[in-house]
């Protein structure tokens, strides 16, 4: 994946995913088993949970798409909405940096 | 663009009954995706339209599963976040949805997608499986304002109904057990 923009809320109001928006995401598609997916993806990953940055978040959404076909439909939607965060602040950087 | 805030949107589409529906594909079949791309292939041939996408949208993302016409970050990306995306529209209106001219419908009017693209007119159909939850939309994009006619949707709703043919065959479970008292 690639490496994390320094503008965190990106451009056109797109917020970057972290560990609480793949925490609330997980508990939303699992429903009841929410909190016992949470657990057991990490424990999955070898995280804590409260672990910040995009190195820590790579890793979680790596074993979510591994956990079970609902977790990777999760892990999908994370990794689509990096990546746009991604490519979106990368060209609001370029339309804003002096030539 | 409309009234859901975000979160709330993400709950209304991230129900686990709806989801689970989705995970009974296997959407990430490069099979699956090439004759899905031959599907939008088609649409936009008849509908002379220059972009077509078949979608499932999750939770917080539309997840672009084939495509004709599609360039720029969205094709790399494969999906758009579901705030942004129109097929979210046809979803939660659960029949044919229409744009006429983005540009000129004050709804659209803050969406990043119309401002950083040349997208103006839209006409989507929902993909639903015999569950009845409704999973994603098959669509066209024009980059010119459109009134879409009866015929138009005929086209989309023909495409709906053989890409959930396709995706019958690449069913990898059986139907889930809905347990008593569970969120749909």
């Amino acid at each position: 994946m690639p490496t994390t923009p320094d503008d965190s809320a990106g451009a056109y109001g797109l917020h970057r995913p972290t560990m609480a928006d793949a925490r609330e995401a997980m508990h939303r598609v699992h429903g009841h088993t929410g909190r016992s997916a949470w657990e057991r993806l990490l424990q999955a990953a070898g995280l804590s949970g409260t672990e910040t940055g995009d190195d820590a978040l790579h890793r979680l959404v790596t074993a979510m798409a591994g956990l079970d076909p609902v977790s990777r439909l999760c892990a999908q939607a994370l990794r689509i909405r990096l990546s746009s965060h991604t490519h979106l602040s990368a060209a609001h950087t370029m339309t804003r940096s002096p030539t | 663009m409309n009234t859901i805030t975000p979160t709330g949107l993400f709950d209304r589409l991230g129900k686990p009954a709806r989801i689970q529906q989705i995970a009974r594909y296997d959407l990430f079949d490069p099979t699956l995706q090439a004759r899905l791309d031959a599907v939008a292939a088609r649409t936009a041939d008849l509908l002379h339209a220059p972009i077509s996408m078949i979608s499932m949208v999750l939770d917080t993302s539309q997840f672009i599963i084939g495509q004709h016409g599609l360039t720029g970050w969205i094709s790399e990306v494969q999906g758009t976040p579901a705030e942004w995306a129109l097929c979210t529209q046809t979803v939660l209106a659960g029949r044919p949805y229409c744009i006429t001219d983005g540009t000129a419908d004050p709804v659209y009017a803050a969406n990043p997608l119309l401002a950083m693209s040349p997208i103006r007119s839209y006409a989507g159909v929902p993909l639903s499986d015999d569950s009845g939850q409704i999973l994603g939309a098959h669509c066209v994009i024009d980059v010119t304002p459109r009134t879409f006619t009866e015929h138009d949707i005929t086209v989309l709703t023909n495409g709906a109904a053989e890409t959930m043919h396709i995706l019958a065959e690449h069913r990898t479970t059986p139907d889930p057990v809905i347990e008593p008292g569970e969120n749909r």
